[in-house]
């Protein structure tokens, strides 16, 4: 009888466990088929908070040799990078059947200047043969509704930036069983690549592809931007905040005294009227991801929006134009004057900066502002 | 205390030599009022039409009317809007709402970028001032 109940739990347990494992590996697997699409499974803290310069030097370091910049015909630009494979790597590939010689993995990316498409081709070499080539001509687009760029492979929409959500970018180049992840890493890297040099390229680099590069470059700063931390440790004339992994002093701002240089961009918060600016610079880029992504300081309980300050009307301008296009909307940035009078035309006590809001339309309450120039203050 | 919206219309006609706008007048002639996408702009009730420059919401029923100021300006205005796809406002207006119709409860500005701190602050204080 005891014997009998034994085997009974024993099935019992096997059962369940069998069917938790099912539910697991469906729920988790890294590509789950929904209606025909793909969806990626998202782990939205792998990305990490580095800041753009660090995820772009992150992934273009996962080459060994790089070269890009403008092809031979001076119409568009081009991306190529080459990798030796750990020999963990090249064990992960299921197409080698020789271990002793190193694998070499070679990625060209063309952008074609008349159909815009992404002309991406990666091979591996063992031996000096190719044993693998992935050639493929994609076509991203901007999707408004996911805030996100997908092209279509074997059938299935690709996002590129779930697809980019990995522990490390690095080993994103190194991800080559997987021949979707490999062809975004060849989409992106053509644009972090070149987009930072485009306009600086003494050639006819054609105007679409020019446009095409930099409104995917600036989706792209706020996709490696996305996830931003922060810790605050307050004084009354201070805050000391972590973003982008960094750590940033914001000082009350109590006069006009303090010199910016120009063409920098320092963050910036709005408490109680008063207004904190950092100490310490950031990138024109990570100004432009702080005021696409509306990020959210908590401090002492209450919710601040982080903001970016610069000297002049045309750098604040800048940034929060780029912003509009890294949200991929089309429209004209809001400009506001000093907010000094109240809602029966008295005069406020604060300090007060003209700025921008990277919004279209009416709705700029609860969007970042690009501040610029001297503070008005009302005591 | 509000000032009863006669008052202020008073101080703003023979102080500011302003003029009231008519609705009408002013979504016809929007170009003359703000640079950026107008036909955008003519979408919006007046009360939204005025809050995207001030964030101060004045209910729809409440809003009362738009006043123009002229004011002096600098000879370098232009650079504004010049090469600019920006929303920003070409003139000085002042904006009425009222709860009951004869009180000005909202006062709100919309001031373009080339008028002085010390221009506007003369202007609010005229307006909101004895």
């Amino acid at each position: 009888m005891e014997k009998k109940y034994w085997r009974h739990w024993l099935y019992t347990f096997f059962v369940v466990t069998v069917a938790i494992m099912i539910l697991f590996v469906s729920e988790y697997s890294a590509i789950k088929s929904v209606n025909n699409e793909v969806v990626r499974a998202i782990n939205p803290d792998a990305i990490g908070n580095l800041s753009f310069e660090e995820k772009t030097e992150q992934l273009l370091g996962g080459f060994d040799e790089i070269s890009y910049g403008a092809t031979t015909d001076n119409k568009s630009v081009y991306f190529e990078g080459i990798s030796t494979l750990s020999i963990d790597e090249i064990h992960a590939l299921n197409f080698v059947t020789s271990y002793e010689e190193e694998v070499i993995q070679k990625y060209e990316t063309v952008i074609d200047p008349y159909s815009l498409e992404y002309k991406i081709k990666i091979s591996y070499i063992q031996n000096n043969e190719i044993i693998r080539v992935i050639e493929e001509s994609i076509n991203p687009y901007f999707v408004e509704e996911a805030n996100d760029y997908v092209f279509e492979y074997n059938g299935q929409i690709v996002s590129i930036r779930d697809t980019l959500q990995v522990e490390n970018l690095n080993n994103c180049v190194a991800l080559v069983d997987d021949a979707a992840v490999a062809i975004a890493v060849g989409t992106v890297v053509v644009v972090v690549a070149c987009a930072p040099i485009i306009e600086k390229m003494v050639t006819q680099v054609v105007e679409t592809v020019v446009s095409v590069v930099k409104s995917f470059w600036s989706w792209l700063t706020t996709v490696f931007t996305s996830t931003v931390t922060t810790t605050v440790v307050t004084t009354d004339t201070k805050y000391n905040v972590k973003v982008f992994n960094r750590d940033f002093t914001l000082e009350k701002v109590k006069d006009n005294k303090r010199i910016f240089v120009l063409g920098q961009y320092h963050l910036a918060i709005v408490v109680k009227s008063n207004v904190f600016i950092s100490q310490q610079t950031i990138s024109l880029p990570e100004a432009i991801s702080i005021l696409a992504s509306g990020t959210i300081l908590n401090i002492g309980g209450a919710n601040t929006l982080l903001n970016t300050y610069t000297l002049t009307y045309n750098d604040a301008k800048k940034a929060s134009d780029s912003a509009i296009v890294a949200q991929g909307k089309m429209g004209e940035s809001l400009w506001h004057n000093y907010h000094q009078y109240d809602n029966t035309g008295k005069k406020k006590i604060g300090v007060f900066y003209q700025h921008f809001h990277p919004v279209v339309g009416k709705d700029s309450n609860n969007a970042p502002h690009s501040f610029y120039g001297s503070a008005l203050i009302n005591t | 205390m509000s000032q009863l919206i006669e008052n202020v219309e008073n101080k703003i006609y023979s102080r500011l030599h302003g003029v009231k706008l008519s609705v009408s007048q002013l979504y016809l002639n929007m170009e003359t009022y703000f640079n950026g996408n107008i036909e955008e702009f003519r979408k919006l009730s007046p009360s939204q039409l005025q809050e995207i420059w001030t964030e101060i919401n004045i209910p729809d029923v409440n809003f009362y009317g738009f006043y123009f100021i002229p004011i002096n300006k600098p000879a370098d205005y232009n650079i504004f809007y010049q090469n600019s796809n920006s929303a920003i406002p070409k003139e000085f207006i002042i904006c009425i709402g009222s709860l009951d119709g004869m009180t000005a409860d909202f006062i709100t500005s919309i001031i373009p970028p080339y008028v002085s701190i010390e221009q506007m602050d003369m202007i609010m204080n005229v307006v909101v001032g004895d």
